[in-house]
């Protein structure tokens, strides 16, 4: 399964979806987080808050592209969807493949470490003393991931638990599912 | 051949509606309510077809090879003398609705559902100025859909 799903990323990445100059979009989103930045006066949390909220807006759109290019169904359990996430979802929009660890004992929540991180290629985050101990810098990851959760009824909770930009030594993003929202699944669907 | 397109959200409101002009097309043109209530009356239907099966049938479809994607247990396919409807659904429940001559088959509806479907993620969601769950209004869209019928309408 996990093997298949695996090749599944690698041939999407390959063939179906169009590709930008990294740098392009890595300054791309840093000119957006420094604008924020100074929009909100430093106030790191509402930045966090306006790059959960862009990502949110983001994921809920993307979730039909990552559907029609890979024409996966619905995962049977969380475990699944966790290997999906990571090395399709991912795979196909950022070419990254974080590693899926740490699951907490009733599988309800697991933690994706970022190895490789393209938003922050060449960032460092200011040195008020302030940005890193507040500044999630790639916040929309949590939004856009959020966001696509929840137009297939998985309502989670996401948020980064460390940074190397902070000085941490991985980038980790916790993951937990609130619940599945079994009302809201449309009928005809398991 | 295809006749229309319909496209439906999760709630079972029209969001997209076109006929196509074909010769000798079965489909004749109706008030702009009746499309509401046929797309609303199919939401319906494939409920009711979905709350009817048992779960064990959801097995055998794994088994078939029919379309991916989510529509297991739902309505999927409607014959009349003149034409057919086939609608297939999103595993975000947006429903797309074709009505079609009766030589198209579930494989070539699978693959026009599959670029509409496509054009839609592209040119409807990408749309930085489209809300979701809104009717659709979009130049670019329109113009890839009559791409995709004038490509089965030869």
């Amino acid at each position: 399964m996990s093997k298949q799903i695996k090749q599944l990323g690698e041939d999407i990445w390959k063939t179906k979806v169009d590709k930008v100059n990294s740098e392009l979009f890595t300054l791309t989103y840093g000119s957006i987080v420094a604008q924020l930045c100074r929009d909100f006066n430093y106030n790191y949390e509402e930045v966090n808050a306006q790059t959960f909220r862009m990502g949110y807006n983001i994921g809920v759109r993307l979730i039909d592209e990552f559907l029609q290019k890979t024409q996966l169904p619905r995962c049977s359990n969380f475990r699944d969807m966790a290997e999906v996430v990571s090395k399709v979802g991912f795979k196909i929009f950022l070419n990254i493949v974080p590693t899926v660890t740490n699951w907490s004992a009733d599988v309800s929540t697991f933690s994706l470490v970022l190895t490789e991180n393209p938003l922050a290629d060449f960032v460092e985050l200011p040195d008020d003393g302030k940005a890193t101990k507040e500044l999630w810098y790639s916040n929309i990851l949590c939004g856009v991931l959020r966001g696509a959760l929840e137009m297939v009824q998985l309502d989670c909770e996401i948020a980064f638990v460390s940074d190397v930009l902070r000085g941490d030594e991985t980038t980790e993003m916790r993951v937990r599912l609130v619940q599945v929202l079994k009302d809201e699944i449309p009928a005809g669907d398991q | 051949m295809i006749y229309s397109v319909y496209i439906t959200s999760r709630s079972g409101s029209l969001l997209y509606q076109k006929d196509f002009k074909t010769v000798n097309s079965p489909i004749t043109r109706q008030k702009s309510n009746d499309y509401l209530v046929i797309a609303s009356s199919l939401h319906g239907v494939h409920a009711i077809a979905s709350k009817i099966t048992p779960p064990d049938a959801v097995h055998n479809h794994e088994r078939s090879k029919l379309l991916a994607n989510s529509n297991r247990t739902g309505l999927r396919e409607i014959a009349t003398a003149q034409f057919k409807i086939f609608i297939n659904q999103t595993v975000t429940g947006v429903k797309i609705i074709l009505f079609v001559s009766r030589d198209v088959d579930e494989t070539r509806f699978a693959l026009m559902y599959d670029k509409i479907y496509q054009y839609y993620c592209d040119y409807v969601l990408k749309n930085p100025f489209y809300e979701l769950e809104m009717p659709i209004r979009c130049h670019l869209f329109d113009e890839q859909l009559n791409s995709v019928v004038a490509a089965s309408n030869v």
